[in-house]
């Protein structure tokens, strides 16, 4: 008997009543939103701008920062000078090292006794 | 952009023009999607002030969110209802109260006669303070389903559960609703 009734009763003119009288916003809230909206681009766009910084400030803060950046520019500069000009000690001593991996090497093979002569 | 393109373009094309810094999709997207969250955030919760605080709220969520949109992940407006529940949740749940009715004076068609203006306004009128005494989630699933017109799957995506519970929830929430509306006829003054 309830059902019956129930089904007598239609929810959808309920529904379509509240369809045809939504709440519409003012004037005053569109402009706000429209306002936030406009400001969060401009944040997004100052954002963007600051990424290219932000990237330098990031790899000198992997370095070590200004202090480290000096020092590995000093070291730059001083191996290029070195490459134009050399001094002379530095053909001496380079000579002198490589004359010595030679011999070891040789003292090496001879006492394994690979370059002996066969006689 | 230009403006005779908004009616074609959706919701989530716009919203990647807005991230890339067009301040015509943050127009269009600001009349056509505030009216929609400030309509639902109304039903949820009954008063005005709120819904507009709750409208404002999930648009500047929308915008802001704009730049790490993916598209085809989902839909702006069932992100946005989404948004609107859970804000609206919040609210009901702080305040711990049921929204009284507020008269929202709303303008209805005035093709209409006086007399069915009235009829629609009490009728209006009468399921908001109905929908205010439902559950919140039996109320999100009723208005989502028959007053913003979505279809179950979009409903159950919206509220996080399955077709089958939303079916439910809007069966019970029906029932409630006419027990509601049945017992307060005379009181409120509408007819069926």
């Amino acid at each position: 008997m309830t059902k019956k009734h129930d089904e007598k009763f239609d929810l959808n003119v309920f529904f379509d009543a509240a369809r045809q009288a939504p709440l519409e916003p003012g004037a005053d809230l569109l402009m706000k939103v429209q306002n936030q909206a406009l400001e969060v681009q401009v944040q997004g766009a100052k954002k963007a701008s600051e990424q290219p910084k932000r990237r330098f400030a990031d790899f000198l803060e992997a370095l070590g920062g200004w202090p480290s950046l000096a020092g590995l520019s000093t070291a730059a500069v001083a191996g290029v000078w070195i490459g134009v000009a050399p001094p002379d000690s530095l053909a001496l001593t380079a000579q002198t090292l490589l004359q010595s991996d030679v011999d070891v090497l040789s003292d090496f093979t001879v006492g394994f006794g690979l370059f002996e002569e066969a006689s | 952009m230009p403006l005779d393109m908004s009616a074609d373009t959706p919701d989530e094309a716009l919203l990647i023009l807005f991230a890339n810094g067009d301040p015509t999709a943050a127009r269009i997207l600001t009349v056509r999607l505030t009216p929609r969250v400030m309509a639902h955030a109304f039903r949820l919760l009954g008063n005005r002030a709120e819904a507009e605080d709750v409208t404002q709220e999930a648009m500047l969520r929308l915008w802001r969110v704009a730049s790490e949109w993916r598209q085809g992940e989902a839909k702006v407006t069932t992100w946005l209802y989404r948004v609107v529940a859970n804000l609206c949740t919040d609210r009901i749940r702080r305040s711990g109260r049921t929204s009284p009715l507020e008269d929202a004076a709303e303008p209805i068609d005035e093709a209409t006669s006086p007399a069915d203006q009235m009829q629609t306004r009490a009728r209006s009128d009468a399921l908001q303070q109905a929908l205010n005494q439902l559950p919140e989630r039996q109320k999100q699933a009723v208005v989502l389903r028959h007053i913003e017109e979505l279809g179950n799957p979009d409903i159950a995506e919206i509220m996080e559960i399955s077709v089958e519970a939303v079916e439910s929830l809007i069966s019970r929430g029906k029932r409630a609703l006419t027990a509601e509306l049945k017992s307060r006829q005379q009181e409120l003054g509408y007819s069926e």
